[in-house]
């Protein structure tokens, strides 16, 4: 009886289906479409001397429509001869309209099973049909190249992992909102740039590719960002390598916030226009203030564009809250941000320049 | 009475420290947390270290009272101490004991379904594994005893990652501000925390007449409570840390998620499925768990009712707990269930313990025949 407790759910591996990707889209109708990408092991298995098969050939997607993303998944578990396995899943792509409508409903759905990856990556693109149908080069399936692209390397400063535990979190926190990043496809390629605010669990704002790195900026978080400053005749790219943020004032007057946020800037230079030439100390100290001036309009642009969606994806609500707990009302906040008073300072220092002097 | 043997062979008082800690971890990793964020929120790992304490002085108010009667388990004392008015406080341990395995049982047969056996029926679940503790059980104390010293390591070597890996990942203003906000959750957060730290309460009152260097248990009881009060403090500590308030309240267990979303460094990669190992050592300690309480329940029904044999009391005792778990009709009444035994717990440990000390006080020349009495 003992060793029996198991057998129910005895599954044979040759019976199942890795799900690897599963997209999210709206219809016309209002009805969820959920598309799943599964590799295909067979397709992978090549005698040698025998060419590789087409990326395209590599995986298969599935599609099916429900009134909701689990239903809509239920559905696809009918087409298919195996079990649909979800424990493996590397990446969910929200698609823009259903992310307008509420992307609530695909978190929930997708923690409450105990089996899910907690640290499959959620992204959005405008249509997620298209990202999990789209052969990539270099990757066996796309839903491999979000997996070692956020793996493999620092991430550039105009996107970021956001697993989707941490999406979770942001939507149940109060006074907080989500930020999820954006892919897009072009000429057979992926690109992860830019980020979609959710506040309400709705999209409701976003910060394309250039603003992006504003909101990096300001949330402390950029490790291997590439600033090109001019001044004068003199051009110089500095790679900003440590952003230190501090919340030096927050409080409350006349129910108006006010927060005070500064950021410590470290970088290195990355290439000087003219080679050889060694940079003299007050140049030094100009770059430095071209800098902070760059890494401070960033984060204002960001900042504003934040504001204006209502979605506070600083974690500002928490130090207003911490500032005054006992009069803290999360359900205001959202309003009371739009309206706060932020002001940024910046320090930035050019601490190194590699091997030249 | 003579103390039982069947077939059970002393253990030492060093072994105390692996029973308690087990005990207590097995159960309030997992429902700590929740049951501490959701009450205290931020101020959580506060009143999980003043409920520390006192659960401190619970141990050794349990400790000193069973080294007041060294040869004779708590229903022994308690009858003979009171007479037949013992019985009420010696058959309400036993039914809290029988309550507190019924609803474990119940609760651990949901998480496995949950996490591993989808499929597999709840029923059958909570039988195999009520039959695989009463097989550990009827081997006798001594077997237990080593049975918990091997697991004892494997679970530090799962839980270190558990806490040491957490705070890259904390967002500090989940701690902020880090007092309890009212008097009221001054007041009865660390009885609640109290409540994720009784698993092993009652193990000196029915373990003690097994140890032969008795005189000598207080220490490693107080040591084993000492590092599953860092084990379970450090869970709610890295849950709300990395999770939040919100979040710890509305998961079901936030521990078992938290081990899902933790991410290995690179010389820790071959265990990139964290969770599963977690998942199982957890699922070890909640059986030893199941089988220190049902060790101590059977003597129990043994000692009250009278059963000679220890298997068939063992068998009734099982028996018992495995119907009693089969009759929660549905998770959701579990978990309450859960609360509802804590906080009797808690208020036997507050209330019903210092009262039969202060009897034991009082009736200090009965108690003194009585612990000469064998």
């Amino acid at each position: 009886m003992i060793f029996l407790t198991g057998c129910w759910n005895l599954e044979e591996i040759e019976n199942r289906s890795f799900v690897l990707g599963v997209g999210f889209d709206l219809t016309p109708e209002g009805q969820v479409q959920c598309t799943v990408q599964l590799p295909r092991p067979q397709a992978l298995n090549f005698a040698r001397g025998q060419s590789p098969v087409a990326p395209q050939e590599q995986f298969s997607s599935i599609t099916a429509t429900g009134a909701t993303p689990w239903d809509a998944l239920a559905q696809i578990n009918k087409i298919t001869s195996r079990h649909l396995y979800l424990g493996h899943l590397q990446v969910i792509v929200v698609g823009e309209e259903m992310a307008r409508q509420g992307i609530n409903p695909v978190i929930d759905g997708l923690q409450r099973y105990a089996v899910i990856n907690r640290r499959a990556a959620v992204v959005l693109a405008r249509n997620a049909r298209q990202i999990m149908e789209a052969p990539v080069r270099g990757e066996l399936t796309p839903a491999m190249y979000f997996q070692t692209f956020f793996s493999s390397k620092p991430t550039p400063e105009s996107t970021e992992n956001v697993p989707i535990w941490r999406v979770r979190h942001d939507l149940l926190m109060p006074a907080h909102a989500a930020h999820i990043p954006r892919v897009t496809l072009a000429d057979g390629q992926f690109r992860l740039e830019g980020f979609g605010l959710i506040a309400n669990g709705r999209l409701s704002g976003d910060l394309p590719g250039a603003q992006a790195r504003g909101l990096a900026l300001a949330r402390g978080q950029v490790r291997d960002g590439s600033f090109a400053l001019k001044t004068g005749d003199r051009s110089v790219t500095v790679r900003v390598q440590k952003v230190g943020r501090r919340l030096t004032g927050t409080w409350w007057d006349g129910g108006e916030a006010h927060i005070r946020l500064s950021l410590d800037v470290h970088g290195q230079i990355e290439e000087n226009d003219q080679l050889g030439l060694a940079i003299p100390p007050d140049l030094y100290t100009r770059f430095e203030a071209k800098l902070a001036n760059q890494v401070k309009e960033e984060a204002m642009n960001a900042i504003a564009v934040a504001q204006k969606s209502g979605a506070d994806v600083f974690n500002f609500g928490e130090y207003m809250r911490i500032a005054d707990p006992y009069d803290w009302n999360p359900d205001s906040w959202a309003e009371k941000f739009r309206t706060a008073d932020i002001q940024v300072s910046v320090r930035a220092r050019i601490d190194r320049t590699g091997m030249f002097e | 009475m003579k103390p039982v043997k069947a077939g059970n062979k002393l253990i030492s008082s060093n072994e105390m420290m692996p029973l308690v800690y087990c005990a207590t971890v097995a159960y309030g990793i997992i429902v700590g947390p929740k049951m501490l964020v959701e009450f205290g929120r931020e101020a959580s790992p506060l009143l999980s270290a003043l409920g520390l304490g006192l659960a401190v002085g619970v141990i050794i108010l349990s400790v000193k009272m069973a080294q007041r009667f060294p040869h004779l388990t708590a229903f022994q004392w308690i009858i003979r101490l009171l007479g037949p008015l013992g019985y009420v406080p010696a058959v309400t341990l036993l039914l809290y004991l029988l309550a507190l395995q019924s609803v474990h049982a119940y609760n651990f047969a949901v998480l496995l379904q949950m996490l591993f056996l989808d499929r597999t029926p709840l029923p059958v679940i909570i039988v195999g594994g009520m039959a695989a503790a009463f097989y550990g059980v009827h081997l006798g104390i001594e077997a237990l005893s080593r049975f918990f010293r091997i697991i004892v390591y494997l679970e530090y070597l799962v839980l270190v990652p558990l806490l040491l890996l957490g705070p890259s990942s904390f967002t500090w203003t989940h701690f902020m501000p880090f007092y309890p906000l009212d008097t009221r959750t001054w007041l009865l957060g660390p009885l609640v925390a109290l409540g994720s730290y009784l698993g092993y309460a009652h193990a000196p009152l029915g373990l003690l007449p097994y140890v032969r260097d008795h005189e000598r248990a207080l220490r490693p009881s107080l040591v084993g409570l000492a590092l599953a009060g860092l084990i379970i403090t450090g869970a709610t500590t890295v849950t709300l840390g990395v999770f939040g308030p919100e979040t710890v309240r509305l998961t079901a267990y936030p521990t078992f998620e938290y081990s899902q979303v933790l991410r290995m460094p690179q010389p820790l990669m071959f265990l990139s499925r964290y969770s599963l190992f977690f998942g199982i050592v957890w699922v070890v300690a909640i059986m030893k768990l199941a089988m220190l309480d049902m060790f101590i329940s059977a003597i129990g029904v043994q000692q009250i009712v009278g059963v000679r044999n220890f298997k068939v009391a063992l068998a009734g005792v099982t028996l018992v707990v495995a119907v009693g778990a089969m009759l929660i009709p549905n998770p959701r009444v579990g978990e309450q269930l859960v609360v509802n035994v804590a906080l009797l717990g808690v208020a036997l440990s507050l209330g019903l313990l210092p009262l039969l000390g202060l009897l034991v006080v009082l009736l200090r020349r009965r108690a003194d025949k009585v612990a000469q009495s064998t």
